[in-house]
């Protein structure tokens, strides 16, 4: 799909923007639901939880231990793109970026969801729901400019593995570091 | 910009390096400095990550 002609000038904008409000609508919905799964626990018990489950999926991610997670497992049908050549990248973003209507092949954004759903403030789940999108527009990005047909996916596939471990590096460490800060008393 | 540095630019290797990075700097300046505004910042971050971590489904 990312070949298409449609993947040039002002329409990746609204891709991009559709992306970033996506996360952010989902964001706002964990954000909502956690408030009230929250409640009942202490700081330390959130943070447990939050805890158990990034243990649970680096073990599946490092292939120790597997196990399904809840995925649609579908492409956004080429139908969204009926809207015109501006409105369909955008709902085309949007349902990409909420992270729920497509195929979700790394563990981290279900860590990122109970982290924020159990942790964090408003704004810091708005900055971790637009952070989702732009990381997938990152992607999108990425993929057109690096060039034609397919190269990126292979690229991405050779280094399976290295990638794994930058991701997974560059989501626990200032995860752990908001844990401690938190435990800390300070914001 | 040459073809083979626009290549490297966009290589998924370097956007995760770039995304570690970013990762460290705000973490340190969390566990240093602490000003306000960083929480949110490192929330943006490592969400990114997450988010280009689903490169597959592309």
């Amino acid at each position: 799909m990312l070949s298409s002609p449609v993947w040039r000038g002002t329409p990746t904008l609204a891709f991009c923007a559709g992306l970033v409000c996506g996360g952010a609508l989902t964001a706002t919905v964990l954000v909502v639901a956690g408030s009230l799964l929250r409640a009942p626990l202490p700081d330390a018990g959130r943070w447990a939880v939050v805890a158990a489950a990034l243990v649970a999926v680096l073990l599946r991610e490092s292939g120790v231990w597997s196990f399904r997670l809840p995925e649609n497992r579908r492409l956004v049908p080429d139908t969204v793109f009926r809207l015109g050549r501006h409105l369909g990248p955008l709902q085309f973003g949007i349902e990409m970026g909420t992270g729920v209507r497509t195929y979700l092949p790394s563990g981290l954004p279900y860590v990122a969801a109970v982290a924020v759903a159990f942790t964090a403030p408003v704004p810091a789940a708005l900055c971790a729901g637009a952070g989702f999108g732009i990381g997938r527009a990152l992607m999108t990005t990425a993929n057109l400019r690096y060039g034609a047909d397919s190269a990126w996916d292979g690229e991405w596939r050779a280094h399976g593995r290295e990638l794994r471990f930058l991701t997974g590096a560059a989501f626990v460490v200032p995860l752990a570091a908001l844990a401690v800060t938190a435990s800390s008393g300070t914001p | 910009m040459t073809h083979g540095t626009s290549r490297r630019r966009w290589h998924p290797l370097t956007i995760a390096a770039g995304l570690l990075l970013a990762a460290a700097a705000v973490t340190g300046a969390l566990l240093l400095a602490r000003p306000g505004w960083l929480p949110p910042s490192a929330w943006l971050v490592l969400c990114a990550a997450a988010g280009f971590a689903t490169s597959g489904s592309s």
